[in-house]
């Protein structure tokens, strides 16, 4: 069956989305039955409604965890990864300590966080931290070691003598779009982690604390899947809106480089 | 209509056509019993049933070959075992299965098994402030408890809510696994913990908290542990819960009579210290029972406070605060002793 | 000030893994103020590390670079260099590329702004100063990167073979710009390239390099006037002579 052209270019999303909607509510209502296994759509929706009041406190203490962990994971991993990627030396002493840190799960240093940290926001704050860190320090050493050689010789015949100056006007400039996109991907790591870290009770509010500590224990799946669909929503604004705000505006350039 | 048009009706009939095949599929007979406990001397009676194997010996003729226990730290993590269909059969407070069957659960309460057995354990620095100001002390403190749905947490809500104090805002209240708050009181991260015997006497014995009051001083007689069996065992294979609730009074019986034998055997299960586990026996202020009616009135207490606490949801659902026949099943247990 | 370049036996020695190669040996030059010089020689010649050694690039084994009887010691604006390819920078627009040198040599924003108009004026780029260079085709970030390293003054304006990446009628457009921005400006200009047609074009004196290790062969003068026609017969005469040159050099190779 042919759709209507218009729905193909623009909207072809739709059709596959609906068709999961409709065949969600339907499983859960006519098969499943029991909406503590699988609860319907609709339910979901109205769940939204149910929990209108915790919505947006809970949604702004993970905002506030969120962007704790991030703001430390940033502050910490570039200026590391401008050494490591400006400097092979540095490269070569550090790089073996973080890979072997870095396929650590966040999760597992819950025991850790907790036991250093207590059931405090920073615990949360720490887990996140983990897991944005990694992505950002890779995007960026990678991007100060691949700063082309024809442009830092261009920076030397042109005056920019010294690794602070030529750091400054060449390296960074070019790096700045490797950082940028490693620190979306942190974003996205880094919120993956949260939900664990409030899950785990080193918060007391929060998505994911509730969704962990009060919706499954009461076994509100309704409202479980309510969050859920709520962690996914955010994480992909959160996306859109640092790709169109950073990257769109200020990394023109690359696209032109790499189109 | 095309080629993927085709295609993708197909796909989504099999897949439709799979789902509806998984849900008529035809149980085999009844051949393995799962049993949920938790770690708890409440629950004495399922460990020493199963450490004399009585469970096996007594279900043999109902053509039962294994009876497996499955150990839960708290309640809620059990319910939702049992939803899952992963057990039949559960030793369990009594409020996680009220909150369960709100929630779209198909069991029943068949047997008691015992009531009170909590304490409230305080940091030894914040006695003294207790002893002066009572209840009133746990204003803005760290408190552990089991989670949401449970006796505990739902006992402790309701002390607190009779005192004034907001159980949201007033105190910090953290969902934990009695090993977990056992640790986090030893680390100074929580300032009380409110959980079931033996775990405030090996806390005491530790040093590390101080027991200040028992459940059954804040609600005398309130139900905690209790036998629920899953609607489909019910309704399907009756003798064999009859059966269950009858080893279940000979193991209640055994234990009563035997309190030392009892510490062994939970010490020995559950990796505790023998000496500590009999302390708690002769201390603990649990009392183990085996009729359910004994545990009807504060039952309904705790299906209204759980309504209270989730009002617009299950108004919205259409629900009412749970009455008796919704939660239990008399008729077996009378049936055994009448 | 008598901007004069002068090399005393340079030599240059690279080490690698097998031992060591033989770069350059003992090249002896001396450049004349305001002069066009070439520089041909097949690849390997070593005309490149010549000419990065003079940038400051790069440093002899042995021997002395001296400008303006001063040894040189590492790069600097005074000698702009125009590399051949992917030499600007690809997050800054024309403008802010040409002006990059005065920012380092912090002169004021104004002032550098204007400069730098004047010089994207010069190479004919006017109305493009806010285009970014993916914007732009190969010939006109070339010459975006000759204005860039105009911008600062250098006493020497070095090219490392800049129109070889640019199809052949941009090439022949883009010398004979190069030789009125020449005309205009002064400048004293060592230009290495692997085209004797391009040699013959533009310089006054074309120096033709060995084989590695590379050593001056000859010092050619070109007297031809000036605007020179490339097919005149004088032109095509000096091209059959360097061809040979550079010809006779590769059989002695290939022979040897």
């Amino acid at each position: 069956m042919k759709l209507p052209a218009v729905l193909r270019e623009k909207g072809i999303w739709v059709v596959p989305l609906l068709i999961a909607l409709v065949l969600w509510e339907i499983v859960a209502a006519y098969v499943v039955r029991n909406p503590a296994l699988l609860p319907r759509f609709s339910e979901v929706i109205f769940a939204f409604y149910l929990l209108r009041h915790d919505i947006v406190p809970d949604i702004l203490v993970s905002l506030l965890h969120f962007t704790i962990g991030l703001t430390i994971a940033f502050a910490l991993a570039l200026p590391l990864g401008i050494g490591m990627g400006w400097f092979r030396t540095v490269f070569k002493a550090v790089d073996p300590i973080i890979e072997i840190l870095r396929p650590i799960p966040p999760l597992a240093w819950i025991p850790l966080a907790i036991v250093w940290f207590h059931l405090t926001h920073y615990a949360a704050g720490f887990i996140i931290f983990l897991g944005a860190f990694f992505p950002i320090l890779i995007g960026s050493y990678t991007g100060f070691r691949d700063v082309p050689k024809v442009l830092v010789e261009t920076g030397k015949v042109l005056g920019c003598i010294g690794h602070r100056k030529m750091i400054r006007h060449v390296a960074f400039p070019y790096a700045l779009p490797s950082v940028a996109t490693s620190t979306r991907v942190g974003m996205g790591v880094g919120w993956m982690s949260l939900v664990a870290a409030e899950m785990f009770g080193v918060s007391t509010s929060g998505l994911g604390y509730r969704l962990f500590n009060e919706f499954y224990y009461w076994k509100q799946m309704d409202f479980v899947m309510a969050y859920m669909l709520l962690l996914g929503l955010i994480s992909l604004f959160l996306d859109r809106v640092f790709r169109h705000v950073v990257e769109e505006r200020f990394f023109r350039w690359k696209k032109g480089i790499v189109k | 209509m095309n080629q993927k048009g085709v295609m993708s009706l197909v796909a989504i009939g099999a897949l439709m056509a799979a789902v509806l095949g998984m849900a008529c599929v035809e149980e085999p007979k009844i051949e393995k019993i799962n049993i949920g406990y938790q770690p708890s001397s409440h629950q004495l009676a399922a460990m020493i049933a199963a450490e004399k194997g009585w469970w096996e010996e007594d279900l043999s003729p109902y053509g039962i070959k294994e009876v497996e226990l499955h150990l839960f730290p708290t309640g809620p993590p059990e319910m939702t075992a049992m939803l899952a269909g992963d057990i039949d059969v559960a030793y369990v407070g009594a409020a996680p299965p009220i909150a369960s069957i709100y929630e779209g659960l198909d069991a029943k309460i068949v047997a008691g098994v015992q009531t009170q057995g909590s304490a409230i354990v305080i940091r030894p620095e914040l006695v003294e402030e207790y002893e002066r100001d009572g209840v009133l002390a746990l204003k803005g403190k760290k408190i552990a408890t089991y989670p949401p749905g449970s006796i505990q947490h739902t006992i402790l809500v309701k002390w607190l809510l009779e005192n004034g104090i907001d159980p949201g805002k007033d105190v910090d209240l953290k969902a934990m696994t009695p090993s977990d708050a056992a640790s986090a009181i030893g680390a100074k991260a929580v300032d009380v913990v409110f959980v079931p015997s033996p775990h405030p006497e090996i806390i005491e014995q530790e040093g590390t908290g101080v027991i200040v009051k028992w459940s059954g001083e804040i609600w005398p007689n309130h139900a905690c542990c209790c036998l629920v069996a899953s609607g489909k065992l019910i309704e399907e294979h009756p003798e064999i819960v009859t059966q269950i609730i009858k080893t279940h009074i000979k193991a209640t019986d055994y234990l009563k009579a035997h309190p030392d034998e009892a510490a062994e055997i939970f010490a020995k299960w559950q990796g505790a210290d023998v000496e500590t586990i009999k302390y708690s026996m002769n201390t603990t202020d649990a009392q183990w029972i085996h009729d359910p009616h004994l545990e009807v009135e504060s039952s309904l207490e705790y299906a209204q406070v759980i309504y209270e606490q989730n009002q617009e949801r299950y108004e919205s659902k259409g629900l009412k605060p749970l009455t008796e026949a919704e939660i239990f099943l008399h008729r077996l247990y009378d049936a055994i002793v009448h | 000030m008598n901007h004069t370049l002068r090399l005393r036996n340079v030599t240059k020695i690279f080490e690698a893994e097998n031992g060591q190669r033989e770069a350059l040996d003992a090249i002896n030059l001396v450049v004349k103020l305001a002069e066009f010089l070439c520089i041909v020689g097949p690849s390997g010649c070593g005309k490149t590390t010549l000419l990065r050694m003079i940038a400051g690039l790069d440093y002899p084994t042995s021997g002395e670079i001296i400008l303006d009887g001063k040894q040189v010691t590492g790069p600097s604006p005074d000698r702009g260099m125009v590399f051949q390819e992917f030499s600007l920078f690809p997050w800054k627009t024309v403008l802010k590329n040409v002006e990059f040198g005065l920012e380092i040599l912090e002169v004021p924003e104004k002032g550098r702004r204007r400069i730098a108009e004047e010089y994207i004026e010069l190479v004919g780029l006017q109305g493009f100063e806010h285009s970014y260079p993916y914007e732009l085709s190969g010939g006109m970030k070339q010459r975006v990167a000759i204005a860039r390293a105009l911008a600062t003054n250098p006493s020497l304006l070095l090219m490392d073979e800049p129109f070889g990446s640019v199809d052949a009628q941009t090439r022949n457009v883009l010398q004979e710009e190069l030789l009125e921005i020449w005309a205009r400006t002064k400048k004293t200009i060592l230009f290495v390239t692997h085209s004797v047609d391009e040699a013959v074009y533009l310089g006054d004196r074309i120096l033709v390099m060995s084989p590695r290790p590379g050593r001056i062969i000859e010092c050619m003068r070109v007297t031809l006037p000036r605007p020179r026609k490339r097919t005149s017969r004088e032109a095509n005469e000096l091209r059959e002579r360097l061809l040979m040159l550079l010809g006779s050099e590769d059989r002695k190779i290939h022979k040897g």
